[in-house]
């Protein structure tokens, strides 16, 4: 069973360091998400995986054969790991039908042709393409070359797969479709998919665990609403989520048994971490209070007040921004609810989500309950 | 009093006015030209009044006809030359894509060494002109059979050089090969490059070795580009003129363009127009086979996309034997040739290489009986200034014209993008492209001489050789002129309209200062290309109006070989200094930084 692992993987591009420290175990059928912003080293991962690139270092193991070792000089190349691949771009051959783009890996692997044209078929039909067999790509929409891109890779079954951003092409709506299908299609072939992309919305709603990249190095491999409620230092925080997580940066006043008080936003605190072992802080110690907008909730009975600033009714739900003290609080309020602006309203926090972050090293130090004290 | 007001406002607009105007003029430029061509090959002239008897000049007459495609000569006349340029043509194709082709590939897509340098060497031989290096052929392997002294290879090994080595078919295909291959370079290195190296991996990644790959996909994508640079490269050579007039002459080996200008320089211009005619029509027919190629439902340009790092292939052992043998075989090439001219040009007496026989008499002799009925030295002889003089004044005007209008052209056709007006206009200021240099000189002097209308005989003036030069090298111009205007795309000028901004105002403070690197190349690239232009005006050409080219030509055929050597590496150091200088002002090299 397809299993991949990676030791110690370092890349470089002649001086720059595009990846380091990678430690990565992705376990079989897992549906794994690299997320990260641009840059941030998510296809060069993917592409040392498939062997389109050589790691500089490190070593990487599929399906417990280890294909490339930079110590034992072992580098096996792409079409013998047993893999699929689906380039952002497509990389649709222009100069081949529909059915012929799909139909080439099987003839590579030497299929008779009935096997070929029945597999062929069946492709079409399951990505709903069978009218445009025998189009060329420049003749298709960029939803359509991008299903027919998905069946080329899909036709030889491959046991692994990975995807570079492939649905970043498309526009909203067919977007969401291609999202829900990828998540059938990952259920129904059985297979381990590796899935890059910059979008976090995409990487919370597939995966089953989510790797999160910055400047080339992990910062947390954890499932989705691990990596949403508990991130593992602000840069997730920050990047996870929509509307974002609100921070108020704060100071330690002192610290009681476990109960620590704060001055935050010219009001004071008391947070209560959740977990027994609690950490110690230092009196004068600079944090950031990451509170998510869910956990700001509106209310008419609460002394906590604040002013509306502005309201985003989207039906479903409404993003409301508040004036709380010097700064601005993003909040939900779920279903088909408005404020008018500019009107006082009462908050309350009664999660115990509320995260404290060290502000210089930006990890998260502890998850806890939070109350306004007078 | 209605279509008067329509009228009014159809010409407020400047790109109708331009679109109008130019329309006008070009049909006076091309394709009157034409008519008159077509005219003179059924016209009796004045020169054949002996062998046509019973005519006077200005008669109709079907013998020009008759006697090319089914007379008793025609055989000698028509064929064999056309059969020759097909031959040529076709060795020349396949010389320069498997050079330029290979070397496109090497540098491209293998990990060799030194690829800037190799880049740029390799282009010098299209910088060069093209009968550059059929001189160095000459210099280097002329033998005495043919009388005169031999050449450098002779000199040197005392091997005498066959007849069909030195003169004739093989030379010429080696030298045009040569010189068209850095053509199939740039076209084929482009595409290469910008090849999607993802289309290849995908392959890659389903399991195709790469024997698979090369054949299956790289071969496919590339091949629309590799044809089209096949058809460009057949037209070219088979309007070359001046390789085959040096080379080919000696043992007469005679093409269609070498036929042409004998003929119309000697008794029978009926015969040389109708090659004219002919030849106009194989290179339509060429070049509109090449646009349904492009333009085919296949073509790729529509896959888009981020390409990645293209994976090298890895040459391993013989990657610094390998760089180090290109470099040598390119300099040989590209550096050689020069060295050719420099000594050759410092002999006193051909073909003896005594250190006693070298003098500079040839280029600061002050001329006397002796040598040459006393010509001077190039560096002292008013002729070659004046001529120099010449081509860089004609080539400046030329350049001025032609970049202007391709200016305008690429502005009216974009902003009337899709109208039958601007579809007119953009396939005629393509048109000159179709029509090889040599019989676009003979319609002209069909054309300009007589007087025509209020236009006076032009033959034998400055003008129409400025004329001929603009128009030809318009196809250049309009191209980046509409390429540049395209990708700025019209909401840039749209911004400025809503402020209420002139049409000049527009021109001059937006659209030509963003894009003043693609509208300089319009400027500079026919002025490069006009002044080692010969064949487009050596049929044009007088006394007074000698350029530095034709005067090259008329040196080699009086045999005086020295002068002809100096001339050349004149001719060439201008030219590979004057594409530096083009470079460095516009940052866009002709090779588009293949070399990486």
């Amino acid at each position: 069973m397809p299993e991949i692992k990676v030791t110690n993987g370092l890349k470089k591009f002649g001086k720059v360091v595009a990846v380091s420290e990678l430690n990565l175990h992705i376990k079989d059928k897992d549906f794994i998400t690299l997320l990260g912003p641009s840059g941030c080293g998510k296809t060069t991962i993917l592409r040392m995986l498939a062997g389109l690139e050589s790691p500089t270092e490190g070593e990487i193991h599929i399906d417990g054969k280890c294909v490339f070792s930079a110590e034992k000089g072992i580098d096996v190349s792409p079409d013998k790991r047993d893999v699929g691949f689906l380039f952002q771009n497509y990389a649709l051959w222009p100069h081949m039908t529909v059915h012929d783009n799909i139909s080439f890996g099987l003839e590579n692997l030497k299929w008779n042709k009935s096997d070929i044209k029945a597999r062929v078929h069946e492709l079409l039909v399951l990505l709903k393409i069978e009218s445009l067999a025998d189009r060329y790509p420049s003749e298709l929409s960029g939803g359509q070359q991008q299903r027919v891109a998905i069946a080329r890779t899909m036709a030889p079954n491959p046991k692994v797969l990975f995807m570079d951003e492939p649905l970043s092409n498309l526009d909203a709506k067919l977007r969401l479709e291609m999202r829900s299908e990828l998540k059938r299609l990952h259920l129904e072939t059985n297979s381990t998919f590796v899935y890059v992309t910059h979008d976090q919305l995409e990487a919370m709603t597939l995966s089953t665990k989510i790797c999160h990249m910055n400047e080339g190095q992990v910062q947390q491999y954890a499932p989705p609403l691990e990596v949403y409620n508990n991130p593992a230092n602000l840069n997730v925080a920050d990047f996870v989520g929509s509307p974002t997580m609100n921070f108020i940066d704060a100071t330690v006043e002192q610290q009681i048994d476990k109960t620590i008080s704060l001055l935050a936003n010219d009001m004071h605190f008391t947070f209560t971490p959740n977990s027994e072992s609690s950490v110690q802080f230092s009196q004068g110690q600079k944090l950031v209070l990451g509170i998510r907008p869910e956990h700001v909730e509106l209310t008419d009975n609460s002394e906590i007040e604040s002013i509306i600033y502005s309201t985003l009714p989207s039906g479903l739900e409404t993003i409301v921004k508040v004036k709380f003290g010097n700064s601005l609080l993003s909040s939900v309020a779920f279903g088909d609810v408005d404020y008018e602006i500019d009107k006082k309203i009462g908050i309350t926090f009664n999660s115990n989500k509320y995260i404290l972050f060290d502000r210089e090293s930006g990890s998260n130090l502890s998850l806890g309950t939070l109350a306004l004290t007078r | 009093m209605r279509s008067f007001q329509r009228i009014k406002a159809f010409l407020s607009k400047p790109e109708n006015v331009i679109v109008v105007s130019l329309i006008i003029i070009l049909i006076y430029l091309i394709l009157i030209p034409m008519f008159s061509v077509v005219n003179d090959t059924f016209t009796v002239h004045s020169s054949e009044l002996r062998r046509i008897k019973g005519t006077v000049a200005g008669d109709f007459t079907t013998y020009h006809w008759e006697n090319i495609f089914a007379g008793k000569y025609s055989e000698n006349l028509f064929y064999k030359p056309l059969f020759n340029t097909i031959m040529v043509a076709l060795v020349t194709v396949f010389i320069a894509l498997s050079t330029g082709g290979m070397f496109a590939w090497l540098v491209t897509r293998t990990d060799i060494k030194y690829k800037k340098l190799i880049s740029s060497l390799f282009i010098l031989p299209y910088i060069m002109p093209s009968w550059t290096l059929a001189m160095a052929w000459l210099n280097f392997f002329k033998n005495r059979s043919v009388g005169g002294a031999p050449g450098m290879f002779t000199a040197v090994t005392g091997i005498e050089t066959a007849n069909w080595f030195a003169y004739g078919f093989f030379p010429i295909t080696i030298v045009l090969g040569l010189h068209y291959a850095p053509f199939a370079y740039i076209l084929i290195g482009g595409i290469l490059r910008n090849m999607d190296a993802n289309l290849e991996e995908a392959a890659q990644i389903l399991k195709a070795t790469r024997f698979q790959i090369l054949r299956k996909i790289t071969i496919p994508i590339v091949l629309p580009a590799v044809l089209s640079t096949f058809l460009l490269v057949f037209s070219s050579a088979m309007s070359a003129f001046a390789v085959p007039a040096f080379l080919g002459s000696p043992v007469r080996f005679q093409v269609l363009t070498t036929q042409l200008f004998r003929t119309i320089n000697g008794m029978s211009p009926g015969y040389g127009y109708l090659i004219a005619l002919i030849m106009i029509v194989i290179g339509s027919l060429i070049l509109t086979a090449n646009q349904i190629i492009i333009g085919k439902r296949k073509s790729f340009t529509t896959v888009t996309g981020k390409s990645s790092n293209v994976s090298l292939v890895k040459l391993k052992w013989l990657r610094m034997p390998l760089s180090i043998a290109t470099l040598f075989s390119l300099a040989a090439v590209c550096i050689f040739p020069l060295f050719t001219f420099a000594i050759e040009s410092f002999l006193m007496e051909e073909g003896n290489y005594a250190w006693s026989n070298f003098t500079s008499v040839f280029w600061l002799g002050a001329g006397s009986p002796d040598i040459a009925s006393g010509e001077p030295g190039i560096l002292l002889n008013k002729h070659i200034y004046h001529g120099l003089w010449n081509s860089f004044s004609l080539s400046a005007i030329v350049a001025l014209i032609a970049g202007t209008t391709g200016i305008l052209i690429g502005y009216a056709v974009v902003k009337k993008r899709g109208t039958f007006l601007a579809n007119t206009l953009d396939k005629f200021s393509f048109f000159p492209y179709l029509i090889p240099s040599m019989a676009f000189g003979a319609i002209y002097l069909s054309m300009f001489a007589v007087q025509r209308g209020i236009i006076p005989s032009l033959y034998g003036s400055f003008t129409v050789l400025v004329l001929i030069g603009s128009v030809k090298y318009l196809p250049f111009a309009s191209r980046s002129g509409i390429n540049a205007v395209f990708q700025l795309g019209k909401e840039i000028e749209e911004a400025a309209i809503i402020f209420g901004v002139s049409w000049w105002k527009r021109m001059w403070k937006i659209i030509i200062p963003i894009q003043k690197a693609s509208f300089l190349s319009g400027f500079l690239l026919p002025f490069i290309s006009s002044l080692r232009e010969l064949s487009l005006y050596i049929l044009l050409v007088t006394p007074s109006t000698k350029l530095l080219t034709t005067m090259l030509f008329q040196y080699n055929e009086k045999g005086w070989d020295q002068y002809a050597n100096s001339i050349i590496l004149l001719i060439v150091l201008i030219a590979i200094f004057s594409t530096f200088i083009v470079n460095k002002v516009t940052g866009a090299s002709i090779d588009k930084g293949i070399g990486g």
